[in-house]
């Protein structure tokens, strides 16, 4: 269901992370301990973590997905207001050491969407 | 086929908005003195702006003869010394203008829903990164015109790339400009800013932390009001 004030729909943004083998350990620890924090303190609060396939099997790649919910359309902006620094550009490249590949999108409950499209089109 | 140039204006220290405004008017006409110039327009940024200059210069020159002969006059001066060259009464506001930015357009699309209107321009000067990989950059340029159909609020718009008057009398930073004109400030504040196909979608380029990034962090986000239908200049031309 939408929020009464559409531009405060959550907005998520969800993170996929192919791994090398056998970093999935190491990749959740350096995680907690030099990225989640500095999002968390830009508004971007993780809510979800999950693997991809589950299963430790030797030779199965597995992904991780992280799901961050930010505050609406003013999060969205407050959380990118703050991003552009060497620290988190540090964590990217860290990452790589963990990493074969990732994505990162932006999504919406599909009930949000029309509401953001409208804010779009206040002046229109 | 008559030429467009953009400028971004850094004023000297000391400037007060009433001064500026003098110079912005002032600019405005007198680059009509420069050789095969048929509009010339200068704005002061609104405070929103961020990254560039304090004001946006827009000239159209007729024809690239008259960007060469521009170009002549200009051969082996930089940003600062530029309207002392060129003379004139243009040279009369070099005491209030620290440098002067230009850039040719070269246009990749636009759209003139509004021909004839006097707004507000928005000009958004960006660099590519030079190791952008090109597949990307061409996607980026296509995908960059669907801002305009998402924010019906941009009334007019183009989407260039950019190069430095040739032979290079200066360096050039930005590889494109996104210009806009809205009806209000309030297009590009709310509308342009809260559209989902900006923040969910195309911001992906400029985001530090996205891997598909191909946009440099320094931007110049420079918006002011216009006395002229400046994007629809070369249509009535």
């Amino acid at each position: 269901m939408a929020a009464s004030d559409p531009g405060s729909d959550p907005v998520y943004v969800i993170d996929e992370l192919l791994l090398k083998s056998g970093q999935l350990e190491d990749f959740l620890s350096a995680l907690e301990a030099h990225y989640r924090p500095g999002a968390e303190a830009r508004g971007q609060r993780l809510v979800q973590t999950m693997v991809t396939p589950p299963t430790e099997t030797e030779g199965v790649a597995q992904s991780v997905i992280l799901i961050w919910v930010l505050d609406g359309v003013a999060g969205f902006w407050t959380m990118r207001s703050q991003n552009a620094t060497e620290e988190v550009a540090a964590w990217w490249v860290e990452c790589e050491s963990f990493i074969q590949s990732r994505t990162r999108r932006l999504a919406a409950a599909p009930g949000a969407i029309a509401g953001f499209e409208a804010l779009g089109r206040l002046n229109g | 086929m008559s030429v467009r140039v953009v400028g971004q204006v850094t004023l000297r220290e000391g400037e007060t908005p009433e001064s500026s405004q003098g110079v912005a008017d002032r600019l405005g006409a007198v680059g009509l003195e420069l050789t095969g110039a048929l509009a010339s327009h200068a704005g002061v940024h609104f405070d929103l702006s961020v990254g560039g200059g304090d004001l946006t210069w827009d000239l159209l020159l007729d024809g690239e003869e008259a960007l060469a002969e521009l170009c002549r006059r200009l051969a082996g001066t930089g940003p600062e010394g530029m309207l002392g060259v060129l003379g004139g009464r243009l040279a009369e506001l070099a005491s209030q203008v620290a440098s002067v930015e230009l850039a040719v357009p070269e246009t990749l699309d636009t759209g003139l829903g509004s021909p004839g209107l006097v707004g507000v321009k928005r000009t958004l000067w960006l660099r590519v990164l030079p190791e952008a990989e090109a597949g990307q950059v061409a996607r980026f340029e296509a995908e960059t015109p669907l801002l305009a159909e998402a924010v019906p609020a941009i009334r007019n718009w183009r989407w260039s790339r950019v190069r430095a008057l040739s032979p290079r009398p200066m360096a050039l930073r930005w590889t494109h400009l996104w210009e806009q004109e809205f009806d209000s400030v309030d297009g590009l504040q709310v509308d342009y800013m809260s559209s989902p196909c900006h923040w969910g979608y195309i911001d992906r380029w400029f985001d530090l932390e996205m891997p598909d990034r191909v946009v440099d962090l320094w931007l110049a986000h420079l918006a002011c009001p216009e006395q002229a239908p400046v994007l629809s200049w070369d249509s009535r031309h």
